[in-house]
Order: C-alpha cells, then structure tokens, then sequence
C-alpha cells in the first residue's frame, strides 16, 4: 500500500471550498456516492471489535451514528434494514451535536463538520466510538477511517492507531483494503 | 448568416424546455449494496452526490469546479473552452491568446492580468506581462488536469496582486489515476493533431508520473478579413497564417510530504490578424510563449490538526515576438522586428493552519518572489537597431492571514487580510470577510466583501516601443466588491442560486491613446460594475445532469459616463450530459450566449450562441476511451471584440468543426 499524494489544497479558503463542490464527476453506474459510503459504513462496524465495555448486555444494539446530516442518517436506516451483527441488531441513530456521540459506537462526521472535529475528538477521549470522516485530513487529525474519493471510486483510509487508543479492534481484512494505513 | 433576435429566443427555448424536461425531482429507490464486500464497493463508481450540491452553501466564495470527468466527457480542447461554459465568463479570442472576461469585465489587450492562474497552487502568471494563459498557449495538458476550482470574486486576501475577478486552480492528476502507461492522439478540423504519452508509476516510497504532449495545427487555410481586401493586400485573405504548435513536458515525484514537480510548455503562433501594424498576410509575424517552472512542497497535518505546507519554485518565462513590417528604404523589402521577454524568478512560502479557539482555523502565512530577471529586448533586423533593452529586478513579500469561524451550527464567518510589500512599487493591502448563513437545511445565505489589487506590470511601465512611451510612474490598481448570494435546493437533486454582486474599480491601469498616436498606460480609469446572476443545477435519476445560467449585469465608465467596452450586459449557458449505455457512452451538450458588445474604438459585434456537442465512448475492450465533438455545430456565424494590437473592426471565429480522440491506457480503472 502505498500512501496517497498529499492533498493539494494550498489554501484553506481553497480547502474548504474543495469540499464543497459546485460541480462534481457524475459517473457512469447509478450509485449515489451517499449509498455507497452507507453500505461501507455498515461493513467497517462488520469489521470492527468493541471492548466489552461499551455494551452493558450480549443482544445490546450497534449505535451508527449521524451527526447533524438527515439525508446520510436516511440513507443509513435503508441500508442496515433488518440487518444483525452476530447477535446485535444495528441502529441508525441521528444526533445533533457532538456532546451525545458518547453513546454511540460508530459515529459518522461529513465533510460540512471539519471546522469542529478537534474538538469532536477531545470529547471523544476515553471513549470507544469508531469515528467515520470523508476527507483525507480527518484520519491524520485523529479520525479512525476516512472516505476518499477518486476518479469517481470511494475508498477508505484507516488510523490503526487512533482506533487501538480507542479500545476497537479493527480486522486484518479491512485494514488491507485500506487504501492507507496509520499504524 | 447573423443569429436573429428571434432564432436566439428559440434557441434559448428549446435549451430551457430540454433542461427542465431533464431535471427530476423525484429519488431513485435504493438498490441494496449492503451485501458487497469491501473491494466491491471500492470498484462502484459514483455519481456526485446531492450533498455536494448542497455544501455549496458552505463555501465562503462562488466556487465551480470542473471535474476530468466532465473535460473527457465534453471534450473541451482548452481551459479557454472550459471557462466559457462558466455562468458570467465569456471569453474572446484575437487568435494570438485567449482572453477572459468575468462579470462584466475585461479590458481589451490586457493578457488576463486580473485573473491569477495557478497549477497545483503555483502561481502560472509570469513576472513581465502577469498574463494568465488560458488557450492552447497554457503549458499543461488537459489530460493531466484531475480538476480545476475556478473562486470568483476578489481573493487578493489570500494570493495578492492579479486575484481581483477570478482564482483558476488546475489540480493535476496523481499516479494513483495514471497509472502505467497512458497514450493518446487527437485529430481535428483545420489539419490538426495531437499526440500524448503519460506514464505513472508507484514504487515502494516514491510516486513518478512523466508525460509529453505535441499539438500541431495548420489553423484556418484562408481568413478573409474586409478591412483588408486590396489588390496588394491579397484581397484581404490571410492564407496559412493560423498555425499554432504546442509541445508540453510535465514530471512529477513525489515521497511521503514531499512532492517535486516540473513542468515546461513551449507554444508557437502565427499572427493572421496583421496585429501591430505589420504586412498583411505575412507567415513571418509570430509569437512564442514558453514558460517552465520546478516547484518543491511539502505538506503534514501534525496530529493535534496542525497542518504545515511550505514551497520552494523556480520559474523561467520567455516569450519572442516576430513581428513583419514593410522595410521604410525599400517598400517591396520586409524588415522584421525582435520582441522579446525573458522572466525569472523563484520563491518560497510558508503556510500554517491551526485551530485556535476550537471552534474556527486560522491560517497564517508568507510568501517571498525574486524576480531575478525582468528583462523586455526589441530590434530591428535590417537595418540592425536596438529599440529597447530594459533589465529590471525586483522582489515582493507578503504576510496574509485568514480566520474561519464556525460561530454556531449555521453560521460560519470567514476573515482574511493580506499585505505585499513590493521593492518596485506601492504595497498593497487586501481584506477579505465573507458571512454564511444556513437559517434552514438546504438553504444558505452569504454575504461577502473583499478588496483586491494589482501591481503594474514591468511591460506597462516601461515597454517603450514606437508609438508605446513608459510610465514609470504607475500604481497599483484597486476593486472593492460585494457580493451577496442565495443558494437554495428544491429538492437534494435539485438547486438554484441567485447572486448579485457590485464591483467598484478605481486607478485602472489602462491603455490610453494620445492625439499624437501613441500609447501609454495610465491610472485613469474608474469603472463600476452592478449585475445578477441565476443559476439551476439538477440531476435526473436517469442519469441526466444539467445545470443553465442566466447573468444580467451593467458596467460603466465612471469617467465617461458610458456603457463600458468589451462589456456584454447578457450571458447565458447551458450544459447537458446524458450516460446513453451504463457505464459507456455519454452524450454531451454545452451552449453558449453572449449579448451584444461594444468594442474599444466604438465598433458593436453581434450577439451570438454556440452550440457544442460530444459523444464518449468509454473504456471499449477496457482500455480504450474514444471520443469525438463537433463544435459550433450549428455554424453560427460570429465574431470576437478585437485587443489594442488590431486594426480589425471584429475577430472572426471558426464555423463548425470537428475533432476524433483515441485514448489507450494500460491500466484498468
């Protein structure tokens, strides 16, 4: 695996504004790009271990949650439908800010939510929530996986060790399709 | 044939009746993707989600960016032919550069100083003339461009001087997109062909990505121009004099933070046009701009969300003018004349990005340009006479920094300043605030001011040809402007945004023409800008995506008191693309109207509307891309305003024509 180029963006009037793209690859397929990152999100909690401590019983829910984004949390809810983890049914869970992401097990940021994700973290500490990001900064500011986007193909890049501090064990599997690893 | 009023108005709508017909309102139920392995979903291609149409709103500026996808699919030729298709730009071209107009505003002759140019952040406009270089005159190829981010408005807050009406970004493709070995070759009308050869490669630590390109055209084989049609004159038919050549070079290594990239674009025209008063019809009369630069960067986002970008570049800009005039011994001889330009400079900077207060980021950074040579050289040839031989050096450094705050869950504030001291003219200082507010989902409001600026060029202060005198004594220019912007989604694939925006230009630097005949620039003008622009994006869930624009705008010579030249008060666009077979074949449109416009010296062209079509047909037998456009397709008939340097009434353009790509790449995507 070999690491990606650095993100270009020279400017952070520019950075932020990459994001947020006015006119963007519309690809062949008929995937939404939302749909795709959804089905992904439930495999990456496929993939992943809890400490024992972030379930207070065996048939406890997976908490997928969706801060401040209806559409993506929508998304999410059609996706996991009637799906089970072992024994565990899954949740698509919508929150509003970050204060109630403690309660959560997977919590998915979107790109709209940059600015605050330092902070996001810094509440996060201690606890075992498996953070989802869709730039390719959100893992080296200590994000666990990130979604990239290239030439129309959504990948993932995973902080191994953010996800370690956190007390979640992510598969071997996952961390090989990753298109980058920080271990 | 001249367009009617009336062909315009059915062409307009048709457009608009094929546009609403293609937007849909509805969503398309979900197919379950939850079953797909890891490496499956990595291998769907996506289509562009209706959350980015929506997080336009967060932009703190009018951004549109174009996307590879969108070059290959309407096989644009140029940025030239990009930039067209933007609501509000228009562009013209007096078949030597390409020039941009943006909101209103260009000025005729003044090689897109107001626009800045960058390539992977590297400033591309050079050190003599800051010409922005948009046609086939920019030294990179268009297959290499992964996208470009095209900001309007004043951005001198961050990029100081030329950033006062739009910032281009041409971000370039990275080995992880060409991967192996990628070749390709163009033909077109007017005896035209291209050739290209890229290579990338990832190896254990370090990515490389080579590539080459060749264009030749032979140009038009006869241009008639009126003003011309004399017996000695050839009846004013310009024969093989509209060729144009290109060669490109572009290398880039990278490993871990750091990325070394170089390029180099050399690019050679003939002159139909008898610019600057030389013979008519003469092969001899031609320009070549070569530009080259090597840039080192290095960018890390310590944890903790530090981020730290630095760069270290050298840049080499030359330009040779030959120009063809009748000997004043002997009329029946010719005497050329030699201009030439020879730039160089390098420069660092540095750029930090932390969070300081949580809930916002600021960024500081400096910047530092030697431009080591500033040097403009012309003679004659027979007899031999040195004209001009003018050698400057001169430095800029520069402080800026800009605070994004995100105040509460809907509202963000953006604040930036940015200072240039100049060694060899006034310092400039450019703020910048922009104010977002998202009161509901799927709407935002922005309002933002800026101030921007521009230094004179060295080819405006002392550029002393016969009839052209130096001034010294220029300033820099100055543009307020005020933007205030409503982005509105009906539905997630549906949006409309309306802007309208003031611009206020003061101390113009502009070319002034005396009872004597000659030319000097000088801070004169004041002009002032007031427009509206109505923009609607969609996307159908059949695949369909269009987006339509309308600008409506007025400017005026404050001093005269007059409409201002080069100025149409009316622009329209139109893009369409439809996938026909999933995954292969893409059918695409994109249209262009430009209302009436007056040009310098009085003259009026006619509005016109251009239509061009392109079909693609991807990856046949899984390496192979072709495509094909045929452009103006309905051979509308019409003409640009001409620059300074003509004696033409009007430009010309080319009527219908065509242009076959064959694409091969060893990879598969």
């Amino acid at each position: 695996m070999t690491a990606p180029r650095p993100s270009r963006a020279r400017r952070v009037l520019l950075g932020l504004a990459l994001s947020l793209l006015h006119r963007e690859p519309s690809r062949a397929q008929r995937f939404d790009e939302e749909q795709v990152k959804a089905a992904y999100v439930y495999n990456f909690a496929k993939f992943a271990e809890w400490p024992a401590t972030a379930f207070t019983a065996a048939n406890d829910p997976i908490r997928m949650c969706v801060l401040n984004d209806q559409p993506f949390q929508s998304q999410l809810m059609r996706t996991i439908k009637d799906k089970r983890i072992g024994d565990r049914v899954v949740l698509a869970v919508s929150i509003q800010n970050p204060e109630q992401a403690r309660h959560c097990h997977l919590l998915f940021i979107n790109s709209t939510h940059n600015v605050e994700v330092i902070r996001l973290f810094a509440s996060l500490q201690g606890s075992s929530v498996l953070t989802v990001g869709e730039t390719a900064s959100f893992v080296d500011r200590g994000g666990i996986i990130s979604f990239v986007t290239q030439e129309g193909q959504v990948h993932f890049q995973v902080n191994h060790k953010a996800a370690t501090e956190s007390g979640i064990r992510l598969s071997s599997r996952l961390l090989s399709v990753a298109r980058r690893v920080i271990e | 044939m001249k367009l009617s009023f009336l062909s315009l108005l059915r062409f307009l709508t048709t457009a608009i009746s094929i546009f609403i017909a293609g937007v849909s309102f509805g969503q398309q139920p979900a197919p379950d993707l939850s079953e797909a392995s890891l490496e499956e979903l990595g291998s769907i291609q996506v289509y562009s989600a209706s959350k980015r149409l929506q997080s336009v709103g967060d932009a703190p500026a009018s951004v549109t960016v174009i996307s590879a996808d969108e070059i290959q699919k309407h096989a644009y030729r140029t940025l030239a032919d990009i930039l067209r298709t933007l609501s509000s730009f228009y562009v013209t071209y007096d078949r030597i550069y390409s020039s941009l107009g943006v909101r209103g505003f260009a000025r005729p002759g003044d090689f897109n100083t107001r626009i800045l140019l960058l390539v992977d952040g590297h400033r591309l406009n050079d050190n003599i003339y800051d010409e922005a270089m948009l046609g086939t005159e920019l030294p990179i190829d268009l297959d290499l461009i992964q996208r470009i981010e095209i900001v309007r408005g004043p951005v001198s807050s961050l990029y100081g001087s030329n950033a006062l009406f739009a910032v281009i970004n041409i971000m370039t493709k990275g080995t992880e997109i060409v991967n192996g070995l990628d070749l390709s070759t163009e033909i077109a009308s007017f005896s035209t062909y291209k050739m290209k050869a890229s290579y990338g490669r990832e190896l254990k630590r370090i990515n490389l990505l080579i590539s080459g390109s060749f264009y030749r055209s032979r140009g038009q084989s006869q241009i008639f121009y009126s003003e011309f049609d004399a017996p000695e004159t050839n009846n004013g038919i310009a024969s093989h004099v509209d060729n144009d050549q290109l060669g490109t070079a572009f290398g880039v290594i990278s490993s871990h933070d750091f990325t070394l990239e170089a390029l180099y674009g050399t690019r050679e025209k003939g002159i139909p046009t008898a610019a600057y008063a030389t013979v008519f019809n003469n092969p001899g009369t031609r320009a070549t701009d070569s530009h080259g630069y090597a840039d080192l960067r290095y960018e890390h986002t310590f944890r903790g969300s530090f981020d730290v970008s630095a760069r270290a570049f050298y840049d080499r800009y030359n330009y040779q003018g030959t120009y063809m005039y009748s000997s004043q011994t002997d009329p029946g001889e010719t005497n050329p004349n030699l201009d030439f330009a020879d730039g160089r400079w390098w420069g660092a900077e540095l750029q930090l990005t932390a969070s300081v207060l949580g809930n916002d980021r600021v960024t500081l950074g400096g910047e530092y340009r030697n431009n080591l040579l500033q040097n403009q050289t012309n003679y004659d040839l027979r007899p031999r006479s040195l004209l001009l031989d003018d050698e400057r050096q001169s430095f800029v450094a520069a402080l800026w920094m800009q605070d994004e705050i995100a105040v509460n869950s809907s509202v963000a504030l953006n604040l930036g300043l940015r200072y240039d001291y100049y060694s060899a003219v006034d310092s400039s200082a450019a703020p910048r605030a922009a104010l977002i507010w998202k009161p509901r989902h799927r709407t935002a409001l922005k309002t933002i001011y800026g101030e921007a600026f521009r230094v004179p060029n060295v080819y405006e202060k002392y550029y002393s040809i016969p009839p052209n005198v130096a001034n010294p004594s220029l300033r820099p220019e100055r543009t307020r402007s005020a933007e205030f912007a409503w982005e509105q989604g009906i539905s997630d694939s549906f949006w409309i945004s309306v802007s309208a925006f003031h611009n206020s230009l003061k101390d113009l630097i502009t070319q002034q023409s005396s009872s004597s005949g000659s030319f000097i620039f000088e801070n004169l003008q004041r002009v002032q800008s007031t427009g509206i622009e109505f923009e609607v994006r969609g996307q159908r869930s059949n695949g369909l995506e269009s987006s339509g624009s309308y600008s409506l705008q007025d400017s005026e010579d404050r001093d005269s008191g007059r409409a201002l030249s080069n100025s149409p008060r009316q622009i329209a666009k139109l893009t369409l693309c439809q996938p026909l077979l999933r995954k292969a074949l893409f059918a695409s449109l994109d249209a262009q109207y430009r209302g009436r416009v007056t040009t310098f010296a009085g003259a009026s062209v006619s509005p016109f509307a251009v239509v061009n079509v392109a079909l693609l047909n991807r990856n046949l037998g899984k390496h192979l891309d072709i495509s094909g456009g045929v452009y103006n397709l309905f051979d509308a008939k019409y003409s640009d305003p001409p620059s300074t340097a003509v004696s033409l009434q009007s430009i010309k353009q080319d009527g219908r024509s065509f242009q076959l790509k064959v694409a091969w790449k060893s990879g598969v995507r």
